[in-house]
């Protein structure tokens, strides 16, 4: 187990390097900081000495240098337009964009299960096929477009859901600020987690439906039923133990890309969270905002594909992560 | 009454091209403790029929004929929750390839106990010790550990071996074994195979033997049953078919056999390869490979032809039966 995290823990190193450097070097392609930072009254001579005071006509080897020996320290710069540092800045924002996540993801794992496991045990039914043509509709709509659809049916047209915003929160510990003890909160998390999920539940309900369908024919199974077992302990724990296995390899991907997905969903739905915040930075041209979300994503990437590792650890004997004999 | 009755069995495929008949009118009895052999070239249909027993042919297969008469019910018309109650419990099978029949995210005791649990009322600890006793029974070493590993941890035999537990965990009365020494190495068939006769000659267990290996059948069954194209060609007690096979084809199988070979000279073989379900000739679907093939043969379907205890399906084996029992008549 210590060797799996040991190994872990330098792939981890050698992904947050390159991510590092890929982002940091990007910096100097988006534009001028000083524009946003002084007013147009500040002089020519003015912005050299703020340039020269800033570090920013440094070598790129020095700059990057400075930047990573502070990373390491844990100040991955000051955010030029909220004069705090990114890091923090970010981190306030990360409750709500993991919220969010967390609902999509819910309803993501709670539907795609038992609708993919359904349609791959009666694949004539019309009900699968209905699945099947919806979630080609579903991969091929954009998620700002649904998300802009939900909004106006259901909170314009009906009135049913708020559209934008968090709600009600309530302090949780750390300054986690969290809506899902609320009422107001969840209401407010229900049309951004139904867009994000979006895009994603139709893939997982295709690729668990494929998975079954092929588990379903395999000898073991074949074999399950010649021992006469019941049908719900073949499909549930036979076949689907087994075609969890795949399922549970993209799904930790997709949670890190859901991440980057949030981009779109926050900013149809105002929702205060990361991807909200690292559009505005983009706007603003904070670059040190724009490389600590860069930072911060690739980290939850990392921290996800190894917990992901972990489960499929445990769900598949013949893997064995700690190399125990 | 016999352990085991097969009546006019016809199994077809429903496909979009029509439906194709994988079986036809099969018929044979088993008795309790017998074994016997179904043997035939790939494609005969043996397996299908070891399956369509248990109404266990894939989809979209099904019994479209006849009856399998099992301790007096029609197997082929029990509904899913009965047949499930025979599955397993009454009638078990062993499958060819050890590699792909256990579950490999299953532990070797979860696959043992489930089994005992779907057919009867009994706690996880009374299951154990019977699976372990089972484990014990088909020489697994140190079946306590063993018991608690998984499939990958095991080799081919000992996968072999344990399929064989959980076929005999609830005493059925017959098992279905479909090749289930073809994917071992071959310096543990015999081991296996062994170890399965021994099994169910001190059971009294009841054993249907799918294999293309003649040697086999004639060392472990008393009955074989030889199928061609989805029909039986002839059936009776092994050691008549071995020693004195009527059917042309049968005679091809056994002039095939290695043992048979005269040495410094090429195998015997039957020459041509057995036609697709969906191209089956006219007539006797032997006849295209036939060396003694008559008019009859491309036209007329053979009836069965009694032969001391063999039934024979074959217009040849008819005519010449018909010549020797016609001068006895005149003469008397």
């Amino acid at each position: 187990m210590i060797a799996f995290f040991i190994k872990r823990l330098a792939q981890a190193v050698v992904v947050m390097f390159v991510i590092s450097l890929i982002s940091f070097s990007i910096q100097d392609n988006l534009g001028d900081p000083l524009r946003e930072m002084v007013g147009q009254s500040v002089s020519e001579a003015e912005r050299q000495e703020l340039r020269d005071e800033l570090g920013l006509n440094d070598p790129f080897l020095i700059q990057y240098g400075r930047f990573v020996k502070n990373a390491l320290q844990g100040d991955l710069g000051t955010s030029y337009f909220f004069k705090e540092p990114a890091l923090e800045v970010i981190l306030k924002k990360l409750p709500a964009t993991l919220e969010l996540v967390f609902g999509a993801s819910l309803i993501i794992l709670f539907l795609s299960v038992p609708v993919g496991v359904y349609s791959a045990i009666n694949p004539q039914s019309l009900f699968s096929k209905a699945v099947m043509g919806f979630s080609i509709i579903g991969i091929s709509v954009p998620v700002f477009l649904t998300a802009i659809g939900l909004i106006y049916l259901f909170s314009i047209e009906l009135g049913w859901m708020p559209s934008f915003g968090r709600g009600e929160t309530l302090e949780m510990f750390w300054g986690w600020e969290s809506g899902l003890f609320t009422v107001d909160g969840l209401a407010h998390l229900v049309l951004p987690c139904i867009s994000l999920a979006s895009i994603m539940l139709p893939l997982f309900i295709r690729l668990i439906r494929a998975e079954m369908m092929e588990v379903l024919q395999s000898e073991y199974v074949k074999f399950a039923w010649a021992k006469g077992l019941n049908p719900r302990r073949i499909y549930f724990l036979h076949a689907l133990k087994n075609t969890m296995l795949p399922v549970i390899t993209v799904g930790g991907v997709q949670i890190g890309t859901m991440v980057a997905y949030t981009i779109l969903t926050e900013t149809v739905f105002q929702w205060p969270g990361m991807g909200f915040l690292f559009l505005e930075a983009v706007n603003r041209v904070d670059t040190p905002l724009i490389v600590a979300y860069l930072i911060v994503v690739g980290a939850i990437f990392v921290v996800t594909n190894t917990i992901v590792d972990l489960v499929y650890g445990l769900v598949n004997p013949t893997v064995n992560l700690a190399g125990k004999k | 009454m016999p352990l085991l009755e097969v009546k006019n069995l016809d199994v077809s495929f429903g496909l979009r091209s029509g439906e194709i008949k994988a079986l036809r009118n099969i018929n044979f009895t088993l008795e309790r403790g017998e074994r016997l052999g179904l043997v035939g070239e790939s494609g005969a249909g043996k397996s299908v029929l070891g399956f369509s027993i248990l109404n266990l042919i894939a989809k979209p297969g099904r019994i479209s004929a006849g009856e399998i008469y099992f301790e007096g019910r029609n197997l082929a018309e029990l509904s899913p929750e009965e047949l499930r109650s025979v599955r397993g419990n009454r009638i078990s099978m062993i499958f060819q390839d050890p590699m792909m029949t256990l579950n490999p995210v299953l532990t070797i005791g979860q696959q043992m106990i489930e089994c005992l649990q779907a057919h009867r009322k009994i706690n996880k600890d009374n299951a154990r010790t019977i699976a372990v006793q089972k484990l014990k029974q088909v020489q697994i070493p140190s079946p306590e550990t063993r018991i608690d590993q998984y499939p990958h941890e095991l080799s081919g035999g000992m996968r072999q071996r344990v399929v064989i537990a959980i076929g005999l965990l609830m005493d059925p009365d017959i098992i279905i074994a479909d090749e289930p020494t073809t994917a071992l190495d071959v310096t543990i068939q015999a081991e296996i195979m062994e170890l399965m006769v021994e099994l169910c000659e001190r059971n009294n267990v009841a054993l249907i033997l799918i294999t293309h290996d003649l040697g086999v059948v004639s060392q472990v069954t008393q009955k074989a049953l030889v199928m061609y194209a989805g029909r039986v060609i002839e059936q009776g007690p092994t050691r008549e078919i071995i020693n004195d096979a009527q059917h042309p084809y049968t005679q091809g199988l056994m002039n095939a056999l290695p043992q048979m070979a005269i040495p410094g000279q090429r195998l015997n073989q039957i020459r041509g390869a057995m036609p697709g379900l969906q191209s089956i000739p006219t007539g006797c679907a032997f006849n295209p490979r036939c060396d003694y093939v008559v008019e009859a043969c491309t036209k007329q379907l053979p009836g069965y032809t009694v032969s001391g205890n063999c039934q024979v399906a074959c217009h040849m084996v008819a005519d010449m039966k018909k010549a020797q029992q016609a001068p006895e008549e005149v003469s008397s």
